[in-house]
């Protein structure tokens, strides 16, 4: 079981040297005479844990189904677990001509959509509140 | 912890095009031991922005930076958010006022 907890600390301790930079950049695509490449931004993460345990004739008592493997001896129980997640979103694409290059940045038009929509109904809210202190308070 | 890094050239049209990543990652790692038991639990994540591509040819070195524009924009939209009610709040002021 030792040897499991080093392996895990080991790949955590790992993971910064393991993460590929060029994983931003996709493959180039060139279609007459230009060359694009696409630009993302990556993240990923994840989480584990792994024990192994005894119970104890105490802690037996309470369990009525290990009561009796308890009074034989120590009982051993083993568990682990874990997940993770990978997340790559579009920024932007590198566009290689004869001429030169460009990059053009690429915006997420629903996170700004929604923004806009937050922003008009907090504009609203405050315009409707000063107008009722505005007028409210010549009436 | 983040630092910025240089990821392997793309070679296109005779250019050499040198990507440069901000890398930010945060690990945590706890093993215990006890006269129970023994076990270890740990979470990590990674995160690459990029940041700018050099383009090296024989004219000479170039750095475009890549922007994030989706960030830009979302921040304008907040200012406007903090700043619309201070405005409505001095348009109240002056209208007690007069």
């Amino acid at each position: 079981m030792e040897a499991e907890v080093q392996t895990l600390l080991d790949a955590l301790a790992d993971l910064r040297e393991k993460a590929n930079v060029n994983t931003c950049f996709g493959e180039p695509v060139t279609i007459e005479g230009r060359t694009v490449i696409p630009v993302a931004r990556v993240a990923y993460g994840f989480g584990l844990g792994v024990g192994r345990g005894t119970m104890t004739e105490e802690g037996a008592e309470q369990k009525e189904e290990a009561a009796e493997e308890a009074a034989e001896g120590a009982v051993e129980g083993t568990g682990g677990g874990g997940g993770g997640g990978v997340a790559a979103h579009p920024f932007a694409v590198v566009e290689v001509t004869p001429e030169g290059t460009q990059v053009k940045p690429i915006i997420d038009e629903q996170k700004v959509a929604l923004a806009g929509v937050l922003l008009i109904g907090w504009t609203v809210f405050c315009l409707a509140r000063t107008l009722v202190k505005i007028f409210g308070r010549q009436e | 912890m983040s630092e910025i890094v240089e990821g392997e050239p793309i070679h296109v049209g005779g250019r050499e095009l040198v990507p440069l990543v901000r890398v930010t990652s945060r690990v945590r790692r706890q093993a215990f031991v006890g006269s129970d038991g023994v076990g270890a639990q740990g979470w990590g994540f990674v995160r690459l922005q990029p940041v700018a591509i050099v383009e090296r040819s024989e004219a000479g070195e170039c750095r475009f930076p890549i922007q994030d524009r989706t960030a830009q924009t979302l921040g304008g939209l907040l200012l406007a958010a903090l700043v619309i009610p201070l405005l409505l709040a001095l348009a109240v002021r002056l209208a007690r006022k007069a």
